[in-house]
């Protein structure tokens, strides 16, 4: 005696059918003896499985295990000094590099304005041009001044 | 109310996970408690006796220690400590394996604990160690653990219908030796 469902009696019996085809499926093993004797067969074997006896976890070994969880806990802290640390240092090393970069700005070059100041027209004429590049000299010695000023 | 309950307890175990992941003592100690029978119970119907299933919780406790920082939390606590514990039944399976190649001892039977024990837990125990690893550690988890095809899938990182063909062969190899008509 033979069924073709009898494959579907695991997945039922586990209840991992989908609902659709549970009922339908409840109805067909309700008549089918194939389907019913599997059926049986592993509710036997799942009794038989879960009749087993096994030992409760012994006190040492709980013991150890909760030995196992202080020192995770002990490495655990560590490891989170470790890397607050290290986030500590990465920032610091940021905002001392940008403090670094910041000065460096304009103490080096000087702006594009004080550049076309003080420099010479193309078609300079050095007889002509000496007062205008004196009051451009004294512009942009003033101006840098009181920039200075405003940062202090 | 059980999707309620189901969102409690959701809730409970990302506010657990959270109190792991800052490395809180008290998390660890209650991980431990929480596990320990259940890891004990899995990892004993896995190797066959109770010295080894106790390294192998050990052992699961520790990589879930140093591991709980990687921990994404896609599935539930207790199937990642699951999947680390087959991890380490696996390594107790392959290292018996390679002492028997050696021949220093002959140690592919389980050694059953010398405690008293009722006929039918020898039997069961033994059986359960006769099949071949990956059989017996689907029915273990789907039978003594009442665990779902997916979860169980997730488990052990094989596909759904691994899990449902791995089943139904040990299922078959049991009821076998169990002497049940097939």
């Amino acid at each position: 005696m033979s069924c073709d469902q009898v494959h579907l009696v695991e997945a039922f019996y586990d209840g991992e059918m989908p609902s659709s085809e549970r009922d339908v499926f409840a109805g067909h093993l309700a008549r089918c003896a194939t389907c019913m004797a599997e059926l049986d067969a592993l509710q036997r074997l799942s009794r038989e499985l879960k009749a087993v006896s096994i030992p409760s976890v012994s006190d040492e070994a709980l013991a150890r295990f909760h030995g196992t969880a202080s020192v995770a806990e002990e490495h655990g802290v560590l490891k989170l000094a470790e890397w607050l640390t290290a986030a500590a240092a990465a920032v610091l090393a940021i905002g001392l590099t940008g403090l670094f970069k910041h000065d460096t700005t304009h103490a080096s070059a000087p702006d594009v304005w004080e550049q076309a100041a003080v420099a010479y027209p193309t078609d300079h004429d050095p007889t002509v041009q000496s007062d205008v590049l004196q009051f451009a000299e004294w512009m942009r010695t003033d101006l840098s001044s009181s920039h200075k000023y405003e940062q202090q | 109310m059980e999707q309620r309950g189901n969102h409690i307890r959701q809730e409970h175990e990302e506010a657990f996970l959270a109190r792991l992941r800052r490395y809180e003592q008290a998390a660890f100690h209650e991980l431990v408690d929480r596990f320990s029978q259940q890891l004990f119970r899995v990892a004993y119907s896995m190797v066959g006796n109770a010295a080894d299933a106790e390294d192998v919780v050990q052992e699961t406790f520790t990589a879930a220690f140093s591991g709980i920082g990687r921990f994404r939390g896609e599935s539930s606590l207790k199937t990642w400590l699951m999947q680390i514990l087959a991890r380490q039944c696996a390594r107790v399976h392959r290292s018996r394996g390679r002492r028997m190649t050696i021949g220093i001892e002959k140690v592919d039977q389980p050694v059953h604990d010398p405690s008293p024990a009722s006929e039918s837990r020898l039997d069961v125990i033994e059986m359960l160690q006769k099949l071949s690893p990956e059989h017996r550690e689907v029915i273990v988890l789907r039978e003594l653990q009442q665990m779902g095809y997916e979860e169980i899938a997730a488990a052990l990182k094989i596909p759904r219908g691994t899990v449902e063909s791995r089943l139904h062969r040990a299922r078959q190899e049991l009821k076998r030796a169990f002497g049940y008509e097939l």
